[in-house]
């Protein structure tokens, strides 16, 4: 009787919620103060694919989708990126009948991290993705081996893990576990470093056993072909890698077989396409079609808008604060460009959880920044000194600096002084500050 | 002068490596030489060659691989110490100064024991001491404290509610320092980094302005001050 409630209430909430725009955890909590152990009541598909880990779960998951979509399965996903125990219920329970039966081919599930544990304490997923783990929202997650303990509770026996080999953290999760593993990785490429190019080194010591890890080469950060000194861990071979890629054209191989061209040119996205494309081996999905699919794949999570600033036209691209990956990734990116302006946002630090350490931007290569190319650096908002002395220490000329509280006033002064190309980089959290100021394209 | 960094690339959780990289600028603007030195778990050192050791935060397995490694150097490291010569915790690393760390023993250089807790305390904080001033920063640990009050470097001022274990922070006795703020705590508060730039300065410290760290100080104050 509960769960006829639970699962009624939840879809009479969804449609409430749905018709005034609002969010899409609240049903789910509803269902779940109802019956709070709902999820495990209702029959759920055979095929349940999870994907978690620090960064690229929504891409990842967005390309799963789109492989479901070309194989002809029907499936439902948490699009809207409700990834907590609420969201996933509303998921669920929207898409089961008044009986509690699911009513798709396939489950597809974005899970927290963090919160994936209180999720899979109900459901096992078929196929677990476990993509990276890096230093991410550490004031509000804990550490990566924090993280890790925390998803090491969300494996359940009987999934198959899928996961990336060139992240030692994440692959030492095989060390603890029985389950059966898939795993995907990059191969050696002429991007490589024998060392480490970020500030610090997640990869210096064994996860397993803390003594020195040796690296062959790295990918970026801690990614890369390992070998611990002493315990033996090591990266294990591939099941599926890209085996060669081409930044600068956009192209990747698969396995030594497909071709496929990127529709935006990194090596994370190349990482997620192949998570993705490891999944859909392991359903037996057609290959060909995948890559097929997979080619020039578009995800749609807006984290690139164009704007114009008294019709100069500028791009924003969105970094996490407190992230360090997803921030060297854009340097690396607005750095590769000729003639830049760099306008940085760094306000509210987190949308949420309202601090003010600034201590992760010292995680941050702003090095990067130190370059011909990069003609003027724009600070805006109420850490600009913090940021001032990262860069000032990072041996940037601190008169191509220029610092703002309000973006207002930085968006005014680009208006009035900057040539050459225009980029903005800031977070979720503070990037309205800067579209109200502009003419979003 | 000679800085020992310990542990940089276990114990660098925070961006704590910020603090050796400004101490060393701040301390060169008064006209010190200085040297870094670096060494690894795996590495070993003399504690007699240096005027300042340094080690920062790092997760709770890397801190008992530390706890491990400088347990071979308590009889020197209680000398160094006895000896009015520099030592700055920051973060977990504070917590290698007490007697034990889960019943483990650890450095005993400070009358304190640490106890592993279920829950993790993470926050901003203002803290104070009536000589360095206010000192504003972010506690992330998972850890209670027994003891060292005699000890006691700060008082409490501001701090995110969960943190009852002690209504003071941090510790000094001689010139050992230790404080559970994480991260670059020393560039976060310029009055700390005086006062830790004072200790090897003779005679009168020579102005030197720093309007950055000026700046980032005065708005992390004033933000946690609106939240008091």
């Amino acid at each position: 009787m509960r769960k006829f409630l639970s699962i009624i209430v939840c879809k009479l909430a969804k449609w409430i919620c749905g018709y005034f725009g609002r969010g899409s955890s609240f049903p789910g909590q509803v269902a779940l103060k109802i019956c709070p152990d709902i999820l495990s009541r209702v029959k759920l598909p055979e095929t349940v694919i999870a994907v978690t880990g620090s960064n690229g779960k929504t891409s990842t998951v967005e390309m799963i989708h789109g492989i479901l979509e070309a194989a002809g399965l029907s499936y439902a996903y948490n699009y809207e990126g409700s990834n907590q125990i609420e969201g996933v219920t509303t998921l669920v329970l929207s898409n089961c009948s008044l009986n509690g039966v699911f009513r798709k081919d396939v489950l597809l599930i974005e899970a927290d991290e963090r919160y994936a544990k209180y999720i899979f304490k109900y459901i096992t997923p078929k196929y677990y993705v476990i993509n990276n783990l890096y230093r991410d929202q550490m004031t509000r997650n804990g550490h990566p081996e924090y993280v890790l303990s925390d998803i090491a509770k969300s494996i359940r026996e009987g999934s198959k893990l899928v996961i990336n080999c060139d992240d030692p953290l994440v692959s030492s999760l095989s060390r603890r576990f029985d389950n059966e593993v898939v795993w995907f990785g990059m191969e050696d490429n002429q991007y490589v470093s024998e060392t480490c190019t970020s500030v610090y080194d997640d990869g210096f010591y064994c996860p397993v056993c803390h003594k020195k890890m040796i690296y062959e080469y790295r990918q970026f950060a801690h990614v890369g072909k390992y070998e611990c000194s002493s315990c033996g861990f090591k990266r294990q071979d591939p099941d599926h890698a890209i085996t060669s890629i081409d930044l600068e054209e956009g192209r990747i191989t698969i396995d030594d077989r497909y071709d496929l061209h990127l529709a935006f040119n990194s090596i994370y996205n190349a990482y997620n396409l192949l998570a993705a494309f490891t999944v859909g081996c392991e359903m037996g999905l057609d290959e060909e079609l995948m890559c097929e699919t997979l080619n020039d794949y578009l995800i749609r999570n807006g984290r690139i808008k164009s704007f114009l600033i008294n019709g100069k036209k500028g791009t924003l691209l969105i970094s996490k604060h407190e992230n360090t990956v997803s921030y060297d990734r854009n340097l690396e990116y607005v750095a590769s460009k000729e003639d830049v302006t760099l306008l940085m946002i760094i306000d509210d630090i987190s949308r949420k959880y309202f601090t003010s350490d600034t201590s992760w931007l010292w995680d941050i290569r702003f090095e990067i920044l130190n370059k011909e190319s990069v003609r003027q650096i724009l600070v805006a908002g109420k850490y600009i000194d913090d940021v001032a002395i990262r860069l000032e220490y990072a041996g940037i000329d601190m008169e191509k600096v220029k610092t703002f509280r309000y973006t207002k006033d930085a968006v005014e002064y680009i208006g009035e002084n900057v040539e050459g190309q225009l980029y903005a980089l800031t977070c979720f959290s503070d990037e309205a500050k800067l579209l109200k100021e502009v003419v979003v394209e | 002068m000679r800085i020992l960094h310990l542990y940089p690339n276990l114990m660098n959780l925070y961006g704590d490596y910020g603090n050796i990289v400004l101490l060393k600028k701040h301390l060169e603007d008064q006209g010190i030489e200085v040297v870094v030195d670096k060494r690894e778990v795996y590495e070993s050192f003399d504690p007699d060659l240096y005027d300042l050791i340094y080690m920062g935060s790092g997760t709770e397995n890397a801190q008992k691989v530390a706890l491990e490694a400088l347990n071979k150097y308590r009889y020197y490291l209680k000398k160094y110490v006895e000896e009015g010569k520099v030592i700055l915790f920051t973060g977990n690393a504070m917590e290698l100064a007490g007697n034990t760390i889960d019943g483990q023993k650890a450095l005993g250089l400070i009358d304190m024991d640490v106890v592993t807790s279920e829950k993790r305390y993470t926050g901003d904080v203002i803290v104070n001491n009536e000589e360095i001033g206010e000192v504003v920063g972010f506690i992330n640990r998972s850890t209670l404290l027994k003891g060292g009050e005699k000890e006691k470097l700060f008082t409490y001022e501001f701090r995110y509610e969960g943190l009852v274990d002690n209504d003071y922070e941090g510790y000094r006795y001689k010139n050992l320092f230790g404080t559970h703020i994480i991260g670059p705590v020393l560039v976060k508060n310029p009055n700390f980094m005086a006062y830790i730039v004072s200790l090897f300065v003779e005679g009168k410290m020579k102005e030197v302005s720093y309007p950055y760290e000026e700046g980032a100080y005065e708005t992390t104050l004033s933000e946690l001050k609106k939240r008091k």
